[in-house]
């Protein structure tokens, strides 16, 4: 066999190999991309995953806004947000086109503008850059490489395609995330729309619950609770008091201490929140919600409210967060008829509950929070204004 | 090791040949067309939400990829502190529950999460030869492949039975395949699976209020339900696409959102209102707008003009509703369907002071409204040609209220008294002539 035959069959063998690595390696992408959730973190790992794949020293996703007619993108390597008009400059033309854009030498192509590279202090040699499409053929964005690291120094044919194939994996993953986005939007749009409305009839409502909110995520670091666990913590300290939908006016609204039946009365609110939420077939983000917001009344000790299970110690360490940061609450502003305390007055009161009320973990944590209760809780106002209707 | 790594090529300090160049050649070029091919349908597979068109599409791949005479998906399942397997498509049988033990194929590989690759299952004790006879099949050769999650959980297993084209057994390569695709298959399953359970929890969320507002008054307890199934129905009537449907059934969960901030002393009074309650009474449409609007942002973009439906319900296409009487041109058509939902509701609903109307009466009222330009005429027209699948649908969420009562249901949630809807005043029994209307109403 001949050197030259030698070599081309060598080639062959080497061609053939790298291709099964890009696509296993696309494979690895596709598993990778969407099994993620969140559209940041998605969109940290497109543009990782670009850069690795594609061998190039930098890499941009540009989305498009079409409410502003633009090209957005987060991830550029620094920080900034870029924004340019569609149709204009090489990201542009493409997300207009959906042509794919090659070029091996920037700085003799005409249609490169070197003003990024001045301001990023980059030098940009090679660049390719292709379209972004949906399922059904829309163009949502745009694939950029910069700076192909092995020789020869530009992208080819090859990385074209495979850059493309990246794009549509891209394109999916960001679809997927975005209707997750909505789902969780939507969920949120509801809960915040049910707090409006409940405290439209108890103007006390909204505020209350966003201090628990703010109290129990605070408790919730503290203690290390897992993303999983935060999401259900706070998804129950929104719901803890749902069930006051069905504590009557007179009792709700008295403007005076609450005694006897009234009382009894107004704790049913507990039982009702677990009906409600028992009845609302609640999964995905709130599957665990029904089996924590209620129980925030119960005692460590056994007893409290609503009655029957869980008892004692098979309250959920998650319903015990909530009620310590319910019961600070409800001690920094009381019902009516009882002496608001101090955080400090309230840290006493709470302490000397440990082991008999309240999980003693939970009064530890709030104890080392001491020092930041009075600006978590002003934060938790601040952010109640900003959802905050006036219902007439 | 990847494949590619074991059979790549010489290192480069010896370039000589290997002597298999040809077959090795063959063999990389044989496995780049079936990645770029389970590429593909990685790419269908992610791109696919619905659950279950997403398994029956598993299925069809596998069946597909593997050059295969049929394939089996197998999922976990769980209930009750027990997990089992089931078959969610077998093509062409019915569902199978599998003990998640070493007993059975399936069931060792749930077990172990190790591939069991049979050139001939006869020979295997844990084949049931059963469902062979069953099916006049005969089972030559079988692939089997646990479906980890990215957690390295077992949530399922793909099976591919019988390599077509006389190929004998499944080799080594369709093993990791396989095993590629059940990866993506696994998380294709648990994203549609997210996705329905947070819209299913979107839907609870956004029912239990409905429910729980509805609960404060007990008369008219189901209210918002009824409108809404009936509104359905009507949508249904006028032949709307399913995405406007949609919207239809969010608009009508919530038109009365602003109710769970009228006091009780308004929405539970028995009787008639004094014109102040009367006021507050019909605040809750203006309410209802004002707490959607603060929450429409976030609102997919579909869903935006949610605000304006459901809020617009008491408008008239005369200008004489309320709240802000607006004209018919800013009245749309989803909203117009409510308010003939809403009135149908509260005409065929019992009150302390009457009995439901009869339906050829509520007929008559409701054309005398549509002539009155208060109500939509294609709408009422709808609603008539619907009536019989409206009082089915009535019989039915009556029973559905019942049985939630007496199981306890909601009945905790309120403390209960009548009160009158929002627009009537309590006639001695329901005619053409008194029936209610803005000049009868405390002003």
């Amino acid at each position: 066999m001949n050197n030259c035959a030698h070599d081309a069959q060598f080639g062959e063998l080497e061609a053939a190999t790298r291709k099964v690595q890009r696509l296993e390696l696309l494979l690895q992408t596709a598993l990778d991309l969407s099994s993620e959730r969140d559209l940041n973190r998605l969109l940290d790992r497109i543009w990782e995953r670009l850069t690795e794949v594609m061998e190039a020293e930098r890499s941009t996703l540009f989305l498009i806004d079409e409410e502003k007619g633009e090209l957005w993108s987060r991830i550029a390597q620094r920080a900034e947000e870029i924004r340019l008009p569609i149709g204009r400059g090489i990201a542009g033309t493409v997300a207009r086109s959906g042509e794919i854009i090659n070029i091996p030498d920037a700085y003799r192509d005409p249609r490169f503008n070197p003003e990024f590279d001045s301001r990023t202090n980059f030098l940009t040699r090679s660049l390719l850059t292709v379209p972004m499409r949906d399922r059904d053929d829309n163009i949502i964005g745009v694939a950029q490489v910069l700076n192909k690291r092995e020789a020869p120094r530009v992208f080819t044919d090859q990385d074209e395609a495979l850059l493309s194939a990246l794009a549509s994996l891209a394109a999916v993953a960001i679809e997927n995330v975005s209707l997750f986005d909505e789902q969780r939007a939507s969920i949120e749009a509801i809960i915040t729309g049910l707090n409006i409305g409940m405290s439209g009839r108890d103007p006390h409502y909204g505020p209350h619950v966003f201090r628990v909110q703010a109290y129990s995520l605070a408790l919730g670091d503290e203690l290390g609770l897992s993303n999983g666990d935060r999401k259900t913590l706070r998804y129950s300290a929104l719901l803890h008091d749902l069930g006051q939908i069905g504590v009557p006016d007179t009792i709700l609204l008295k403007n005076t201490a609450l005694e006897g039946d009234e009382l009894l009365e107004f704790q049913l609110h507990a039982l009702k929140t677990k009906i409600l939420l028992d009845r609302m077939g609640l999964s995905g983000d709130l599957q665990e919600v029904p089996a924590i917001a209620p129980f925030n009344h119960k005692r460590l000790d056994a007893g409290g409210y609503p009655e029957g299970p869980p008892e004692g110690n098979d309250v959920p360490l998650l319903s015990r967060i909530l009620a310590v940061a319910d019961a600070l609450d409800l001690l920094i502003h009381p019902r009516p008829g009882q002496q608001p305390l101090s955080f400090p007055q309230a840290l006493d009161s709470i302490r000397s509950e440990a082991g008999k009320a309240f999980d003693p973990a939970a009064v530890q944590a709030l104890l080392r929070l001491a020092p930041r209760l009075e600006a978590i809780e002003a934060e938790a106002e601040a952010s109640y204004e900003e959802v905050r209707v006036d219902l007439g | 090791m990847t494949l590619a790594e074991r059979s790549g090529p010489p290192p480069a300090q010896q370039p000589r040949l290997p002597e298999n160049f040809q077959a090795r050649l063959a063999f990389l070029r044989r496995r780049a067309e079936r990645l770029a091919a389970l590429q593909d349908v990685c790419l269908e597979l992610i791109s696919e939400r619905n659950l279950e068109r997403l398994l029956a599409l598993i299925m069809e791949k596998v069946t597909l990829t593997l050059e295969a005479e049929r394939s089996s998906l197998y999922l976990v399942e769980e209930g009750q502190g027990r997990r089992w397997l089931t078959t969610q498509v077998a093509q062409g049988t019915q569902t199978i529950r599998v003990a998640i033990n070493e007993r059975s194929i399936a069931g060792s590989v749930a077990t172990t999460g190790e591939v069991v690759n049979l050139e001939n299952p006869y020979l295997d004790p844990r084949f049931d030869p059963e469902f062979d006879r069953r099916n006049h099949f005969r089972t030559r050769s079988m692939l089997t492949v646990p479906m980890l999650n990215r957690q390295g959980e077992i949530i399922g297993v793909t099976q591919a039975i019988n390599k077509l084209n006389g190929q004998g057994a499944f080799t080594e390569e369709d093993e990791q395949i396989l095993k590629a695709f059940s990866a993506q298959a696994a998380v294709a399953i648990e994203n549609a699976r997210y996705l329905e359970a947070q819209r299913s929890t979107f839907d609870g969320l956004i029912r239990g209020q409905a429910i729980a507002a509805d609960a404060r008054d007990h008369l008219t307890g189901g209210h918002t339900l009824r409108v809404t199934e009936y509104s359905l129905e009507i949508g249904r009537e006028m032949a709307l696409p399913e995405s406007e449907l949609q919207v239809l059934r969010y608009a009508g969960l919530l038109h009365d959102q602003g109710k769970l901030s009228v006091p009780d002393s308004v929405l539970q009074k028995p009787g008639g209102l004094s014109p102040d309650e009367f006021s507050l009474m019909k605040s809750h449409a203006a309410k209802t707008k004002l707490v959607l609007d603060a929450v429409r942002r976030q609102f997919p973009r579909r869903m935006r003009r949610i605000p304006e439906i459901a809020s617009r319900h008491h408008e008239r296409l005369d200008g004489s509703g309320y709240p802000d009487g607006l004209e018919a041109k800013d009245i749309p058509l989803l909203t117009r369907i409510i308010a003939v939902a809403d009135v149908f509701d509260a005409l065929t609903s019992k009150r302390h002071y009457r009995e439901p109307a009869p339906d050829d009466k509520v007929l008559a009222i409701l054309s005398e409204e549509a002539e009155k330009n208060h109500l939509d005429a294609n709408v009422v027209g709808a609603l008539q040609a619907a009536l019989p699948r409206l009082v089915e649908l009535r019989t039915r969420l009556r029973q559905e209220e019942e049985a939630a009562e007496d199981t306890g249901g909601l009945s905790g949630i309120t403390h209960l008294h009548v009160i009158a809807p929002d627009w009537e005043k309590p006639p001695a029994e329901w005619s053409a002539t008194d029936k209610p209307s803005a000049q009868r109403r405390p002003q």
